[in-house]
């Protein structure tokens, strides 16, 4: 793959909830290599759609995903989670397992047919995943016992077990106080800028997309509203077009900040 | 979900429990009942000399034994694998109808066409699949939720239970073999019934290996198990045919019971915690133990009458329903 091939290449991607209207229509979009992508969008907008097809859990009604290139459609499922990790808005787990046997499914894209035992490859992977999400320190708890910010960043790290290079986080700072929020968000950067991986992430909040993050997708509607940096697409002319309201976006401390209200 | 910690000291010291109570039960089993004979004269009638008594014991007594073992095992962890693939924790194959989807195929292959009795689970299997696919797809509304599963089981259940009592009615007959399916007669089981369980218990066995690990990926949500590989409707589909596979031969040979499925899982999960690869092997075991118990209590408490094992686990498994009904929303955890 070449250093410049996006990971994600989009073209034409139509989806349709059966009996719903076209929840993503006609997109064509790239997500860039190594860096930190926003999607963002009003509620209905068709974030969680996108999200859900570039995870290969929806499949498309009409037009292409590519990943690195190739045709998801012709990426086998393993093959595909040794590349790409995903964590979702919402997770079951059983009220006893541990954090250190959750982590340990991250595993499962590099197991065999028995799925017995741990390879010494695994056991690093794992190590490792706990050691950048500080997770190590509640290893043997349940998973059912720990605060939501704790629960996020496990899951977190049984994504990063997958030992892949692209990540998939749909709305996980959903429910967490600012705290959590932030601890997150900083993960996510440390990891871009430590490790190259890429990140696409699906965002509510507006001044977190542009703090943290490199570029944005901005979603409307189901179509694309405009896509690339973010200095570029997270504009007041942009935002009153996909949320309804009147923006003003400033700077506080030199960071962006942005200020909305009702029209 | 339970207040133990499942420690692997703990879960080593419930299996050694198990099998020590298990074979504890087994051994006064054999001595419970309208022939008695000492341990020694037992053991002397099946290796040294011939002995009337040890005989009988031997061709009546000791197949039943044998088979409400395997049986038991078969059906635990044929309703743990269950509640697995529906991620319901109420979920059990003989309430929702596909023991009695196994029932109605076997009693018709019984009574019509006596002579393919050799290969009754395979007309067993195709029944409680024709009934898993109904409940499935009337059950289906984006989604599973448990009450769904229970109504809907619960009316196929009635449907296949009705269609045999009325065939097994116009067939005439109360000791025929379709009744012993219906009432899971166990009482007249013979050492054939004991090879046929015992080989498909075995490739059954081989199957749980193959598939324990996976089984815990099922508990995770769709998009999870998805985003880590798995083909997750490929895995259940697989997952319910090995259950259906497990509760159609015990059906077959046996009969239908209720509860057996749902309770075992449970108290393994209680004890031992939810990992299949641990749970599926005590499931059986204990699914073993309290079958056994239950068909020992059933020919001993109103001697020389019998209670059916079906009867006692509908007994001790209805209350035990209903209460873990009420507590379903925090059994499978968060």
């Amino acid at each position: 793959m070449e250093a410049n091939t996006p990971v994600f290449r989009t073209a034409g991607l139509s989806y349709a909830y059966k009996n719903g209207p076209m929840a993503v229509r006609s997109l064509d979009l790239s997500i860039v290599p190594g860096k930190i992508t926003a999607v963002v969008g009003a509620n209905g907008s068709g974030k969680s759609t996108l999200f859900s097809l570039l995870t290969g859990y929806l499949k498309p009604d009409d037009g292409s995903i590519y990943l690195k290139g190739q045709d998801i459609r012709a990426v086998g499922r393993r093959d595909f989670a040794r590349q790409v990790s995903v964590v979702n808005q919402y997770n079951t787990v059983p009220a006893d397992m541990t954090v250190r046997k959750l982590i340990s499914m991250g595993r499962t894209p590099y197991s065999r047919m028995y799925h017995y035992g741990l390879t010494p490859e695994d056991m690093e992977a794992i190590e490792t995943a706990m050691e950048v999400t500080d997770t190590a320190q509640f290893a043997g708890r349940a998973v059912s016992s720990l605060s939501g910010g704790q629960r996020q960043r496990v899951w977190l790290a049984m994504a990063l077990a997958q030992s892949m290079d692209t990540l998939l986080l749909d709305e996980i700072t959903t429910y967490l106080d600012i705290h959590y929020q932030l601890e997150l968000l900083h993960l996510l950067k440390n990891l871009n800028e430590t490790r190259g991986t890429t990140i696409v992430v699906v965002l509510h909040d507006i001044n977190q997309a542009m703090q943290f993050c490199d570029e944005a997708v901005v979603m409307h509607q189901g179509g694309l509203l405009a896509a690339g940096p973010v200095v570029d697409t997270i504009t007041e002319d942009v935002l009153e077009r996909a949320f309804q309201v009147g923006v003003h976006i400033t700077a506080v401390d030199a960071l962006p900040f942005c200020i909305c209200s009702l029209k | 979900m339970s207040g133990i910690r499942h420690t692997r000291g703990k879960i080593v010291l419930f299996f050694i429990v198990t099998i020590l109570a298990t074979v504890c039960l087994t051994l006064a089993a054999i001595r419970i009942g309208g022939l008695d004979t000492t341990y020694g004269q037992l053991l002397r009638g099946l290796f040294i000399e011939y002995d009337k008594n040890v005989r009988i014991i031997f061709d009546i007594r000791l197949p039943r034994i044998v088979v409400a073992l395997l049986g038991g095992a078969l059906m635990a962890v044929s309703g743990l694998l269950m509640q697995a693939v529906m991620r319901n924790p109420l979920a059990d194959p003989g309430i929702i109808g596909i023991s009695s989807g196994s029932a109605f195929a076997s009693v018709l292959v019984t009574a019509l066409f006596p002579a393919l009795s050799p290969i009754l689970p395979i007309f067993s299997f195709i029944g409680g699949m024709v009934a898993f696919f109904l409940v499935y797809i009337l059950a289906w509304d984006g989604q599973i939720t448990p009450i769904r599963l229970i109504l809907v089981g619960v009316a196929v259940n009635a449907l296949f239970t009705g269609l045999y009592e009325a065939f097994n009615a116009m067939t005439g007959g109360s000791y025929s073999g379709a009744a012993s399916i219906i009432n899971a007669n166990i009482q007249y089981k013979t050492w054939d019934d004991v090879r046929t369980l015992a080989i498909y218990a075995v490739v059954a066995a081989v199957l749980c290996v193959i598939i324990a690990g996976k089984c815990n990926l099922l508990a995770l949500s769709n998009q999870t198990a998805h985003g880590l590989g798995v083909r997750v409707n490929r895995l259940r589909f697989l997952v319910s045919i090995l259950f259906v596979l497990l509760a159609s031969i015990f059906t077959a040979i046996i009969g239908t019971i209720s509860f057996l499925g749902l309770i075992v899982p449970h108290i393994g999960r209680l004890l031992v915690g939810s990992d299949h690869k641990v749970l599926i092997p005590y499931s059986a075991l204990l699914g073993a133990f309290i079958f056994l118990l239950a068909d020992t209590i059933g020919r001993s408490i109103a001697y020389p009458y019998e209670v059916s094992a079906s009867m006692i686990m509908a007994v001790i498994g209805g209350p035990v329903f209903i209460v873990l009904l009420k507590r379903s929303r925090d059994i499978y955890g968060s």
